[in-house]
Parts: structure tokens; C-alpha cells; sequence
């Protein structure tokens, strides 16, 4: 029966949001180029391709740090694949991925919860209190589902393998922190992680022994198991290590982000609060009021929680409620950046603390579920209150009384409150008096109906109001246009998509070619020292540049621009990582490709390796002897993509793995 | 008695361990460890929507068509420059836009301190020591002046480009609306080292201190700072003061040969021939300087042509 109201109560969520899942209202911020940087990398996988390079964006540029962003090892991302051949248009695929993994994330947070509590009617609450809190929002703002996903199914396997240690828990485990070590930067976890033991030592130091036993005892008796187990955690930390030594070697630069071009490209300056972090008091805007012109990635938490919070005056404090306010309140503090000693403290002593930021994260994926779970578990702790004497029962109405009346008068203080706040308050005073009362009882359904109704009549307010404040989407994203597609259309459609990259060039003549520097993303630093030396203009108005015999490969005053097949120039094919052509010229020719420079590309001239110029300061540019002769350029080495396919393949099968595990030990 | 102070205990005891006591508790604890002030700043900073680059539109119309800043727009940069200092105080890009603003709404003792301050964070920067020079100059105060224009020529350009480049919060917005690249910066960069020597120049000029004009005029030929006919002119023009006319003639000569319009350079040839006798010579001269002077109009200084500079 849970099982349905789980699904049940998610489908009211997705109704609530039925325009941004119809594609009706925009991806905005983060969640636009994650969606670009998957639907290439699928669009490229489904192909047979592994895309190591990207030569649509800005003249091409290595694939691997938008790769590590967004985890391409995850088996998730195969849902879209799945969707998109049952029919649903990509777009609406990708979203509907988003939609399940979400799911799958509360499922994580209810299981957990169940098992914290020991009751799947508060953990009920739990979930319904993190579904209609906005983390669901940041689905189409920001990419924080998944990181938030496989962190809160690491938590949840980590608290049944430490109650019972068994194999499917541990690998469970495994695959969670697989997934972590291999999405974005992983130093969100390892910081939750970190200060999570830190406060699990102060707090329940009595039970490590026996909980060190318990590990013990199950290594010993899962040897083999466990030494696999170890590889694969050691196995996913390779790619991030490869990445870090990749981007040390400086071919790639960020120059929004970095300090100093000189300085390694993927270290971030000390963080203060004026650029981020928690916007403390931004919050406070909003817990009560001003819930009309709430946006996607506004935070926000139904009013209940606030009820729910309040109990907390008579409450008795536990161990549990201690641990989950130090560790949130830890988290909290650091991510206030430079407004206290500690995250300058860590920053210069830490290592890690210096290649990551955006610290409001950590509000999404752990502040506001610890949240959640303090709401519960004071909610846990009055309902258990003795009500059998008639003063005890008067003394916890009053009490209701009082902090229903006070959020009454806040409310009346607040500005621009949503009338169902003052209905959830109402319908929360009659909950509290039916139960003290004895009218309702927890084992009945009556309370699990409350308990919804009391969750979601504000959300279904808000976010009808949050759908209309919503900008419309305009069409297509980044790589919905036709000519990013990998295959080599017929001459009709090729001389079609020039049209449209002219059409679109047209309609954006400048915004490639004086598009300031200081202001890119981006870029290789071939790009850079372009830029410099030519302020202002830019090189790329064909993309394959052919000149007589020269002196200096540089001096390419005069060249014959090809845009499209030839006589002299035909291209055979064409993918992410690789070109080839066939060229038939009349005498000798420097050939330039218009696609940036880089160490790991390499040339083929009729099977045969050549060396690679970098040509016009940032381009890829090579002689072409007379005659007809066939060049292939390709990117990276053989070695590179093997990796990338094995890993590919270990990430399916330990996802597989945990399935039959599950099925095995349920 | 002892039964209510046993009462009074138990309630105290009781509402210690109640969970919101708890929370105050962690509440007062960032009283103490939480900078409120600079979070509220901060969120300010935020919400001030400086980040935005359209937010400096005023302020690119003056430097690229010299249209003048509104006056109460002035002031929002100077106020909003005020906050994200009080928030970053070793923001040096602060002071520094704070210095141009206070600039430009004519209010230099001000200027003159926030551009002293950004020294003390960041002595390595052109433009703080340059700036300082034009203002200091610009009001007659040139042994001033020259102080801090003999510190602005040996800064390294690296530090300065860095130090502009790396101004995520203050020059980046400016830039992005001004649509600058890189190379700009870096041109922007040799200008304004040869703009400080040409400062310089001038400040030993009314100084009168001829020996150490000529010497940073020969210093800027050797750097190679560009447009060496006017450091040439300049060379000349202090060996015709000192009446080292031999080295007078040679510098005014190479000035002319590589700007052939140069009126005032023949100028001081022809006074340089007079003062050796030779009058045909300077007649020649001094007849050119006319001509040249009469086609090319009335022109401002280059004192008049000095102005304040963010990069």
C-alpha cells in the first residue's frame, strides 16, 4: 500500500510541474548545459562513438571536463536512450529521466528515514516533506539530483550494512560512491562524508568498537568479496585523477573562473560571501511570505515543517537530534564561506577545499533533508508524549495552542501570504486536537490522509504560482540544432545545414568573434594567445582553410576557404573525435583544419602517421603533398577509449551486480 | 523552600533538555563566530546586481565616447563601491574603482585616498600609481607627481594584466559590457607605460629638472615603450635647457625623422641653430615648425589629454 501513496504522491508532484516536463517552460542556468553536454554524449554513444572531443563548441575543445561533470559511466542515462526508442522526442526523454532518477533519490530518502525511525508512517512524512520542499525545483535549474541521488542511497547502505553487514549493502555502497568519485567534483561528499564521522566518533564513540567488529567479521568471512570491492572503489577514482593530471598540464584553461591564466586550471580562488555561498538571510524572505514570486531554485519548505519544528520547545533532545544538527550546522557554517574562521582555515590546510565551490549546494543536498529529519523526528517524540491523564492532554493542547497561534500571528505579520498557509495551520491546529483527543491514531490511514493533506495544500498553491513566474522555453537547446548531429548527411542535406550555421551565424555575427575572453567558459590556451594578438576577430568563417606553398604556416593571408565538398577537398566522414578526408590538389598545400589545437590529435596520410602543425597560433594544420591522397585526423589514443568502454562496461555491470544481490538477499 | 528550589531545578532541567534549546544554543554560538556584518554585505553585494554588466552602461559610454556620468549615478557606484569594500576589505579593484569614481565627480582628496589605499594591498599595479600621477599633475603638484610616476614606470606588466584580469567582481563586469579582449588589456598596458613616462617627462619639465627629463627620456626609448619620436623630442628639448645643443640637435633630428609633422620638434631645431649662430638654419626650421603649425590647427596638450584610467 505504500508502495502506491509513494507513487501516488509523486505523480501529484509531477502534475504540479506538468509544464516544465511538457517542455513548455524552460531549463534555465545549470540544468541548460547539462542537458546539451548528455543528449551530445548519447547522441555520440548511440552512434558508437565515446566522445572525447566536442568540435561544436567554440572551435572544438576537449570533452573530458564536461564528461566528468555529469558522470558518463552512470547506467541511469541509458533510461533516456530507453525513452527515446519507445517514442518520447529527446527532450522529453532527458526530462522523464529526470523525473525517475529524482524518484529513485526519494525513494533512497524513504527508505532511509524507515529506517531511522523504525516507522514507514513518519518516514511517509519524510518523504512527502522532501518531494513538495523545492529540491525538486533545482531539477530544472541546476544538475544538484545527481549528486543529492547517489548520495542519500550511499547513506542508506551504509546505515543497513553497519546494522547487518551484508554483501548487497556493501555493494550498494560500492556503486554509490562509484558514481560520486565519477560525477562532477566529489569533494561534496567527501566534505558531508568527513564531518559526518567526525560527529559519528563524538557522538556514538561507545558503539564504534562493536561496529568495527561487525566490519571485521563480515571481511573476514567475504574475503574475495570485499578485496573486489576495494578494487572497484580504488578503479573509480581513477578517471578523476586522470582528469586532475589532464588539466594540470594547462592545455585547457577557465578564464571566468581562474585567478591567474599561469595558475592550474582547476584551482579556484578563496570563495567569499559577496560571490556565494548559503545567502543566510535571503532565505528568510521566504519562509513564510512572499511565496507568490517564488522561481525555480528558490528554496522553499512547506509551512508544516515549520509546525513541525516548533514542537521542538517541549520535545526532549536525543543523540540522534544532536548528531543531525552538528553535522548540518558544520555544513552550514562552511558554507558561509569567508563570514567565519573556518572555511579560510580549511581552505589554506585542506587540499581539496581548494578546487571546489558553489557551496550553496550543500543547503540542497544535505541542510534542508537533516532538516526534514529533525522536523520528524520531533514529530516522532510528541506523538509518543503520554497523553493518558486529563492534564497531560491540556497541557500538550495548550501547547498546540500556542504554537499554532503564535505561527498565526507571524503569518498575519509576513507579507504577501499564500492563503493556504493560514489553511494548513487551521487543518494542523484540528490534526493536533483530533490526535491528543484520540480520534486519530497513528496506525490508522486517517493520519497518513492528514499527514498529506497538512504536506502539500500550500505546495499545490505555490507552484501553480511558481509555474506562471516561470519563463516559457524559446525553442530549441544548444544541440537540438540539426547540423550537431555526427552523421554526414547527403549533399542536400550538408548544403542545408551550411545554410542554416549561416543562417544562425547571421542572426549572431558577432557573438563567437568578439565574445571577450575574461567573459568564456572554456577554451584552450591556443584560444587565448589568438585572442590576444587579434582582439576582436576570428578565424573560423570556414572550417577548412587551403593555401598555396608558404613560408611560415602562420601567414595565411589568402586562403581557399572550403565550406563544402569539392573537387580538391571531399569529406568521408566525420564524428566527435574524428575527420577524414580525401584531397586531390595540383600542387603541394597547407591544410588547416579550423578546429582547435591539441596534443592528443593525430594524423593519418594514407595510413601513415604525420606530425600535426599548430597552425594560425590555435588551429590544426599539416602539408598535403599533390595528388589524390586520403587524411584522417583523429583525437586521442586507442588506449583512451578502451578505458572509457571498459569503464562504461564495469559501471553496467556493478549496477547489475546490485540488482541480483537485492534480489538474492530479499 | 527546598521543595521549590527542588521544583525550580527540575523545570530548569527539564526545559535544558527540551531540542529547540538545543538549536538556540547552536543559534548563539554563530553569534559569536558568524561575521554578520560581512554576511549582510554580502547578500547586499548580491543584490546590488553590480554583477551584472548592464549595470555599467554610464560608465562604458564615458570611456568610449567621453559622455559624462550622471551625477547621482556617480554616487550609486561610489556608494555600492563603499559596501563591496566593507565587505572585501583588501579589495584593491575596490579602491581603485572607488578612486575613479571619486575622480570623476571631482572630489580628489577622496580619489587620492582610495588610490593610496589599493597601493598599500597591491604595490604592484600600474594603473594606481599612474592614476595618482595624472591627478597629482593635473593640479600643478608635479614633485608628486614624479614620485609616483617614477613608481608606475618600474611595475611589471604581468602584475598589472593580472591584476586587472583577475578582477572577477569589479573589472569583469566593466570589461564584459565594454567588450574588451585580452589583447586590449595588454595594449591598454603599453600605452599606459608610455603615457607614465611621458608624465614623467613633463613633471621634470616644469620641475626644471632637465638632467633627470632627458635621462627618463632616454629610459624610454631603451624600453621601447612605442613612439619614440616623442621621447626623441623630449631628449632635445631637455639638452637644448641644459645648452647641450651637440645632443640637442641629434635628438630633435631623430625625432623628425620619424615623424616628419612634428612642428614643435623643428621648432626648438631652429632655436638650437639660433643660439649657435647659424641663422640660415634656423630660419629653415623655425619657417617648417610654422608651416606645420598652421596645418595642423590648434590641438590639446598632451597634459589635456591625460585622464584617470581603470585599465
Amino acid at each position: 500500500m505504500f508502495n502506491i501513496f509513494l507513487l501516488a504522491a509523486f505523480f501529484v508532484w509531477a502534475f504540479l510541474f506538468r509544464g516544465f516536463f511538457s517542455g513548455e517552460l524552460a531549463l534555465t542556468y545549470d540544468a541548460v548545459p547539462y542537458y546539451e553536454h548528455i543528449k551530445f554524449f548519447i547522441d555520440q554513444i548511440t552512434q558508437g562513438v565515446f566522445p572525447l572531443w566536442d568540435p561544436t563548441r567554440d572551435n572544438g575543445v576537449a570533452n573530458e571536463f564536461f564528461l566528468r561533470r555529469f558522470g558518463e559511466f552512470n547506467p541511469f542515462f541509458s533510461l533516456i536512450i530507453i525513452f527515446n526508442k519507445l517514442g518520447l522526442a529527446y527532450t522529453q526523454s532527458y526530462l522523464a529521466f529526470l523525473a525517475v532518477y529524482y524518484f529513485i533519490g526519494l525513494v533512497g530518502f524513504y527508505l532511509l528515514a524507515k529506517e531511522i525511525f523504525q516507522d514507514r508512517r513518519l518516514a511517509w512524512v519524510a518523504y512527502l516533506l522532501f518531494l513538495f520542499a523545492s529540491f525538486g525545483t533545482t531539477l530544472f535549474k541546476s544538475f544538484m539530483v545527481l549528486l543529492f541521488v547517489p548520495m542519500v542511497w550511499f547513506f542508506y547502505f551504509l546505515w543497513m550494512f553497519t546494522r547487518e553487514p551484508k554483501r548487497d549493502r556493501l555493494w550498494g555502497m560500492v556503486f554509490c560512491f562509484m558514481i560520486l568519485a565519477t560525477t562532477y567534483v566529489p569533494f561534496y561528499f567527501l566534505t558531508i562524508v568527513l564531518i559526518f564521522l567526525f560527529c559519528f566518533f563524538l557522538l556514538y564513540n561507545q558503539q564504534l568498537k562493536k561496529i568495527l567488529d561487525r566490519y571485521r567479521k563480515f571481511i573476514f568471512s567475504n574475503k574475495l568479496f570485499s578485496f573486489v570491492c576495494l578494487i572497484l572503489v580504488c578503479a573509480a577514482l581513477i578517471p578523476g585523477l586522470l582528469f586532475f593530471s589532464q588539466m594540470k598540464r594547462g592545455d585547457v584553461v577557465f578564464p571566468q573562473r581562474q585567478a591567474s591564466l599561469m595558475e592550474e586550471s582547476l584551482v579556484v580562488p578563496m570563495q567569499s560571501v559577496s560571490m556565494g555561498g548559503i545567502p543566510a538571510t535571503s532565505i528568510g524572505g521566504r519562509i513564510l511570505g512572499n511565496l507568490d514570486d517564488l522561481q525555480v531554485g528558490q528554496f522553499y519548505i512547506p509551512i508544516f515543517a515549520y509546525v513541525l519544528f516548533l514542537l521542538g520547545i517541549i520535545t526532549p533532545i536525543s543523540r540522534r537530534i544532536v548528531f543531525l544538527t552538528i553535522w548540518g550546522f558544520l555544513i552550514y557554517l562552511i558554507a558561509l564561506y569567508d563570514a567565519t574562521p573556518l572555511y579560510p582555515f580549511l581552505y589554506d590546510h585542506v587540499f581539496f577545499f581548494k578546487y571546489f565551490r558553489n557551496f550553496q549546494f550543500f543547503l540542497w543536498v544535505l541542510i534542508l533533508p537533516i532538516f526534514i529529519l529533525i522536523c520528524v523526528d520531533q514529530l516522532k517524540s510528541f506523538l509518543e508524549f503520554k497523553k493518558d491523564t486529563k492534564k497531560q492532554r491540556i497541557i500538550l493542547l495548550a501547547f498546540i495552542g500556542v504554537i499554532h497561534g503564535g505561527l498565526l500571528i507571524l503569518l498575519l505579520l509576513a507579507p504577501n501570504v499564500v492563503f493556504s498557509s493560514y489553511v494548513v495551520i487551521g487543518l494542523s491546529l484540528m490534526f493536533f486536537i483530533m490526535y491528543l483527543s484520540g480520534k486519530i491514531k497513528m496506525s490508522q490511514v486517517s493520519f497518513l490522509l492528514f499527514m498529506l493533506a497538512l504536506i502539500i495544500l500550500q505546495p499545490l498553491e505555490v507552484y501553480q504560482a511558481l509555474a506562471k513566474n516561470s519563463p516559457k522555453a524559446q525553442g530549441y537547446y544548444r544541440y537540438d540544432w540539426p547540423y550537431m548531429s555526427p552523421n554526414i548527411p547527403n549533399q542536400e542535406q550538408k548544403e542545408e545545414l551550411i545554410k542554416q550555421y549561416d543562417r544562425r551565424r547571421l542572426k549572431e555575427p558577432l557573438v563567437a568573434s568578439t565574445k571577450p575572453v575574461l567573459n568564456m567558459y572554456m577554451t584552450t590556451r591556443w584560444d587565448i594567445l589568438l585572442r590576444e594578438q587579434f582582439p576582436g576577430e576570428y578565424f573560423t568563417y570556414g572550417k577548412i582553410l587551403v593555401a598555396d606553398a608558404i613560408t611560415r604556416p602562420d601567414d595565411f593571408l589568402t586562403p581557399q576557404i572550403i565550406t563544402n565538398d569539392s573537387p580538391e577537398v571531399k569529406v568521408l566522414s566525420f564524428n566527435a573525435n574524428s575527420i577524414r578526408l580525401k584531397t586531390d590538389f595540383s600542387s603541394r598545400q597547407y591544410l588547416v583544419y579550423n578546429d582547435h589545437y591539441d596534443q592528443h590529435w593525430q594524423a593519418f596520410l594514407d595510413g601513415k602517421k604525420v606530425s600535426i602543425d599548430r597552425a594560425r597560433i590555435a588551429f590544426k594544420g599539416l602539408w598535403i603533398p599533390a595528388g589524390v591522397h586520403e587524411l584522417y585526423l583523429y583525437y586521442g589514443d586507442s588506449w583512451q577509449y578502451a578505458f572509457k568502454y571498459i569503464y562504461l562496461a564495469l559501471f553496467y555491470l556493478v549496477f547489475i551486480g546490485l540488482i541480483v544481490l537485492r534480489l538474492k538477499y530479499a | 523552600m527546598r521543595k521549590l528550589s527542588v521544583y525550580v531545578f527540575n523545570g530548569v532541567f527539564f526545559v535544558l533538555k527540551r531540542s529547540m534549546v538545543w538549536c538556540l544554543f547552536l543559534f548563539l554560538i554563530t553569534y559569536f563566530i558568524v561575521d554578520y556584518k560581512k554576511l549582510e554585505l554580502g547578500n547586499k553585494m548580491k543584490l546590488a546586481h553590480y554583477q551584472n554588466p548592464a549595470a555599467f552602461t554610464d560608465l562604458v559610454e564615458f570611456l568610449k565616447e567621453e559622455k559624462p556620468i550622471p551625477k547621482d549615478k556617480l554616487n550609486e557606484y561610489i556608494s555600492y563601491y563603499k559596501q563591496f569594500i566593507k565587505a572585501n576589505p583588501q579589495s584593491a579593484d575596490a579602491y581603485a574603482m572607488l578612486g575613479f569614481c571619486f575622480y570623476q565627480s571631482q572630489q580628489y582628496r577622496e580619489a587620492i585616498a582610495a588610490y593610496q589605499k589599493a597601493i598599500e594591498i597591491n604595490p604592484r599595479v600600474l594603473w594606481l600609481y599612474y592614476n595618482l600621477g595624472v591627478i597629482y599633475f593635473k593640479q600643478g603638484d608635479f614633485a608628486q607627481a614624479k614620485d609616483y610616476l617614477k613608481k608606475a614606470v618600474v611595475t611589471k606588466p604581468p602584475d598589472t594584466f593580472e591584476f586587472v584580469r583577475s578582477s572577477k567582481q569589479i573589472f569583469l563586469p566593466i570589461a564584459t559590457q565594454e567588450n574588451i579582449q585580452l589583447g586590449n588589456l595588454k595594449g591598454n598596458i603599453k600605452d599606459g607605460y608610455r603615457e607614465s613616462y611621458l608624465l614623467l617627462i613633463l613633471s621634470y619639465y616644469h620641475l626644471e629638472n632637465f638632467i633627470e627629463m632627458r635621462s627618463m627620456a632616454q629610459r624610454a626609448l631603451i624600453t621601447n615603450v612605442g613612439y619614440p619620436a616623442d621621447f626623441y623630442y623630449y631628449s632635445g628639448l631637455a639638452s637644448y635647457h641644459l645648452k647641450d645643443f651637440e645632443k640637442a640637435i641629434t635628438s630633435l633630428q631623430s625625432c623628425i625623422e620619424k615623424r616628419r609633422d612634428h612642428d614643435e620638434a623643428f621648432h626648438y631645431l631652429g632655436l638650437v641653430y639660433q643660439e649657435l649662430g647659424q641663422a640660415e638654419l634656423s630660419q629653415t626650421n623655425l619657417r617648417e615648425a610654422q608651416m606645420l603649425h598652421q596645418m595642423k590647427g590648434d590641438y590639446p596638450s598632451l597634459e589635456d589629454q591625460m585622464k584617470v584610467r581603470i585599465y
